[in-house]
């Protein structure tokens, strides 16, 4: 297809424009497009209708992540320093961009950033299973904590008073050992 | 040979097990922000501890298409991690069955396929080979959000199991939508038989769970083992409805004609070839069903021919395979389609 304003070079742009019912539509060559675009007729620059930057992708992970996007973050935010992740150097705007982290400190420097994207997949921010041989102590400590936290919970309920005592004298001494 | 063309349990259903295990290793970072030099001192690591316990290491940057694309065919690695840039190597164990990918989406994908309904024995291999590296790297790990991943849909345990099965009876009567749906209520999946995003190839289906925070290992395998049972006994009471006398007559006429264009078409591409394969997979099944009930049988495709056999066939028949199989140079469509009619008719005449 020819640009439809010179009709001599092979048409690359393809511009429709609609605002408010005005409608304008061109297939250019990259001359012409250059052209128009410096008259102000046209506008290429894809951002600017949605100020900064915003793709569909940013929104679409900023609706699975629950992280505002760019154009969302106050106006004031080019100037403001932004956090970065120490290893990878990521923000947490460019992890919402592309819906993963950069690397596994990402999590521990934004862990409240993300806390809620990860509630919303997995609707559970506690690890349940495996862990590695060097988490063994605490991770067993843990597990084990938890489960007379739940037990004692139970005897308050059924009014078991002495099997209650019990077990938090148990839960004391374990964390005392930390 | 891989996990096909052996002998396993519920396999006129189920094809195959799989579990996955998604680990990182603390201090590099992830997919794209990995440079190259730091990825390939990453595999170095890797293959410092695998090789002396015996796995060989295929590096994929080195590999052709036909190579790589070969693997994916097999079900051994993703397509993803085929058409991977930078460094990334493959690591197989010598009883093939624990296939190790570095370096794709993240540094570790540890994989353990065995064949027919075994998760258990999937699960156990998988274990048996993250434990090796567990003792060696620093794996990412948080208590809170258990081994850390990419991307934060595999948080948790990182652990994504599923089984290949051959639904073909849920299939003819539409069930497989609301089979669907249920699933995903309860947090497991439904795919074509190439992972993500793929369609199926005839009647094949890889179910798997989705959630992988707060719910451990054994309780995500338990559940997927409770409804793979539950989906292979939907699909055994529909193949018996399937062996009343009119609908058999019907389906042994195609699995009969399915099986006589595979022995004697002298071409055949992959997409015609699998459809005959699913009407020869069911019409086996719907056969052996029927002589349970005591109905006279038959279909004229020799009692011999197992799905062990078709299964290796399937894989063989596939673009790739074929292609290293028959040598590795590159073929036309129409070549490869005459190569697959005679490398299935010369499989079928041992039979």
């Amino acid at each position: 297809m020819l640009c439809n304003r010179c009709g001599k070079n092979e048409a690359v742009v393809f511009y429709n424009e609609n605002i408010n019912g005005y409608k304008k539509s061109y297939s250019l060559c990259s001359d012409c497009a250059r052209e128009l675009e410096a008259a102000g007729e046209i506008n290429l620059n894809f951002t600017s209708p949605f100020e900064e930057g915003e793709s569909l992708l940013s929104g679409l992970f900023e609706s699975m992540f629950g992280i505002p996007s760019a154009p969302a973050l106050s106006g004031a935010k080019r100037t403001v320093k932004e956090k970065r992740c120490p290893l990878c150097g990521l923000t947490i705007r460019e992890i919402s961009e592309e819906g993963k982290v950069g690397c596994a400190e990402c999590y521990r420097s934004f862990a409240d950033e993300l806390r809620p994207s990860i509630t919303r997949i997995h609707g559970s921010v506690h690890h349940k299973g495996r862990f590695p041989l060097r988490f063994k102590n605490k991770c067993e400590k843990g597990n084990r904590l938890e489960d007379l936290r739940r037990r004692l919970k139970e005897a308050i309920k059924n009014e078991e008073f002495e099997r209650a005592a019990a077990l938090r004298d148990e839960i004391r001494n374990l964390t005392a050992e930390a | 040979m891989a996990w096909y063309g052996k002998k396993s349990v519920d396999n006129d259903v189920v094809l195959s097990s799989r579990v996955r295990l998604a680990r990182n290793v603390e201090g590099y970072p992830f997919g794209r922000h990995l440079t190259d030099d730091r990825a390939r001192e990453l595999i170095g690591k890797i293959g410092a501890i695998l090789t002396p316990s015996g796995y060989e290491a295929v590096d994929f940057t080195g590999l052709d298409m036909i190579g790589a694309t070969a693997y994916v065919e097999e079900h051994i690695v993703s397509p993803e991690f085929a058409g991977e840039k930078g460094p990334h190597t493959l690591f197989k164990n010598d009883k093939k069955n624990v296939y190790i990918m570095t370096c794709e989406e993240d540094h570790l994908r540890i994989q353990c396929i065995t064949p027919g309904f075994s998760l258990d024995e999937a699960y156990a291999g998988a274990i048996e080979a993250e434990s090796l590296l567990d003792s060696s790297l620093n794996l990412a790990f948080d208590e809170k959000l258990g081994y850390l991943t990419h991307c934060p849909t595999n948080l948790g345990t990182g652990m994504r199991a599923s089984v290949m099965m051959f639904l073909p009876a849920i299939t003819k009567f539409g069930k497989l939508s609301s089979i669907a749906r249920q699933l995903s209520k309860i947090g497991l999946t439904v795919r074509g038989s190439y992972g993500e995003g793929s369609g199926s190839t005839g009647c094949l289906y890889q179910i798997s769970n989705q959630v992988t925070l707060g719910v451990s290992e054994e309780e995500s395998i338990e559940k997927l083992k409770n409804i793979v049972a539950s989906i292979v006994d939907q699909e055994r009471k529909l193949r018996d409805a399937m062996t009343k006398d009119d609908v058999w007559n019907s389906v042994a006429d195609a699995s009969a004609r399915a099986y006589g264009t595979l022995t004697y078409a002298r071409m055949l591409s992959f997409s015609e070839f699998m459809k005959l394969w699913c009407d020869v997979r069911l019409g086996i099944a719907l056969d052996n069903a029927r002589k349970m009930n005591g109905q006279p049988g038959g279909t004229g495709i020799p009692s011999s021919l197992s799905y062990e056999t078709l299964d290796t066939l399937f894989i063989e028949s596939q673009p790739a395979v074929l292609t290293l199989l028959s040598g590795g140079t590159p073929m036309s469509p129409a070549e490869r389609d005459l190569r697959r009619a005679d490398a299935i008719k010369r499989r079928l005449a041992v039979v």
